[in-house]
């Protein structure tokens, strides 16, 4: 991967993330505006064109490029890990998912991939003799690495527990004898 | 290389350091008509001179010494690529995590919840 196409997505990124902030600050409460409630809907669904989820989606796709090249192993092992990150996708349903699932599936997948990295590194290290600030530096890519993917195993969680309770689209049908029929998709 | 080429090599390296005229070598002191190489210790705040000898002998180990001091620069220039290499990945992870759980946020609060004491809850006439 150039590294325009990687600045490409980090600025558009960074943008994404900067509209985002702004109006969650703003809508984040029990009560809020009902204007800036509707700017953040007409964000997400409003402007389809604008396609907001393929930020998140090339940059999380640019992170995990960048994560397994930039690891210390051979190419081969490289191409293994890619394979297993699509197997791990596909367990945690990935194929049959909603859009924000998958982005929080892909999210949680390339944490665990971090944390399997920091951990084969961490445990390297440690076999040597190394110096207090060392073993403390590791400690702490390690803790970062599994709070990162226990925050993802959750924020999907939580999604998903959510979404049980909140069905995406309803259908009301009339039926015969004047009673209606919920279908929920 | 034989023992003669050796020293002949060391001489033409201390003739080009020679050529530096009024410039200090590092470890070597001027005691009477003769150059002695003393090894720098720091012992807490003070630095002491370790005595190693003078002459040939005195001339390669300085040598070493520096060259072993231009190996360390050249393993802190790659330890500083990697490092700057790997925050450029952490970097690029935390911004995709970061983007996600807005976008998350985001997808939620449009859905009728709202966090309270971090914890996302939905307004009751919402149900």
């Amino acid at each position: 991967m150039t590294v325009d196409v990687e600045k490409i997505i980090t600025d558009k990124a960074e943008e994404t993330r900067k509209t985002f902030r702004a109006l969650l600050d703003k809508t984040n409460k029990e009560h809020p505006h009902p204007r800036d409630l509707k700017a953040l809907s007409d964000l997400l669904s409003g402007n389809r064109k604008l396609e907001l989820w393929r930020d998140v989606a090339s940059a999380a796709y640019l992170a995990e490029v960048m994560v397994i090249e930039n690891a210390n192993a051979t190419a081969g092992l490289k191409e293994c890990w890619k394979h297993r990150l699509q197997v791990l996708k596909k367990d945690l349903g990935y194929d049959d998912a909603p859009m924000l699932e998958q982005l929080l599936i892909q999210q949680a997948a390339l944490c665990w991939l971090k944390l399997n990295l920091v951990e084969l590194s961490y445990s390297g290290t440690m076999k040597q003799s190394i110096t207090l600030t060392l073993g403390i530096y590791w400690e702490k890519r390690l803790s970062a690495a599994q709070r990162r993917f226990t925050r993802a195993c959750e924020t999907l969680a939580r999604v998903r527990k959510l979404s049980r309770h909140t069905p995406a689209l309803q259908f009301n049908i009339a039926a015969n004898g004047g009673q209606q029929v919920n279908l929920t998709k | 290389m034989n023992n003669a080429s050796v020293l002949d090599f060391w001489r033409g390296v201390l003739q080009k350091r020679g050529k530096r005229e009024g410039v200090a070598q590092m470890g070597w002191e001027q005691r009477g008509n003769n150059r002695y190489f003393y090894r720098k210790e720091r012992e807490g705040s003070r630095v002491k001179s370790v005595y190693v000898g003078r002459g040939e002998v005195a001339q390669m180990v300085s040598k070493f010494q520096s060259s072993s001091a231009e190996l360390e620069k050249l393993m802190q220039a790659k330890k500083a690529i990697e490092a700057n290499k790997l925050e450029r990945v952490e970097s690029a992870l935390d911004r995709a995590i970061e983007l996600a759980q807005l976008f998350t946020e985001a997808e939620l609060l449009t859905a009728g919840f709202h966090t309270h004491r971090r914890q996302w809850r939905r307004k009751r006439d919402d149900r």
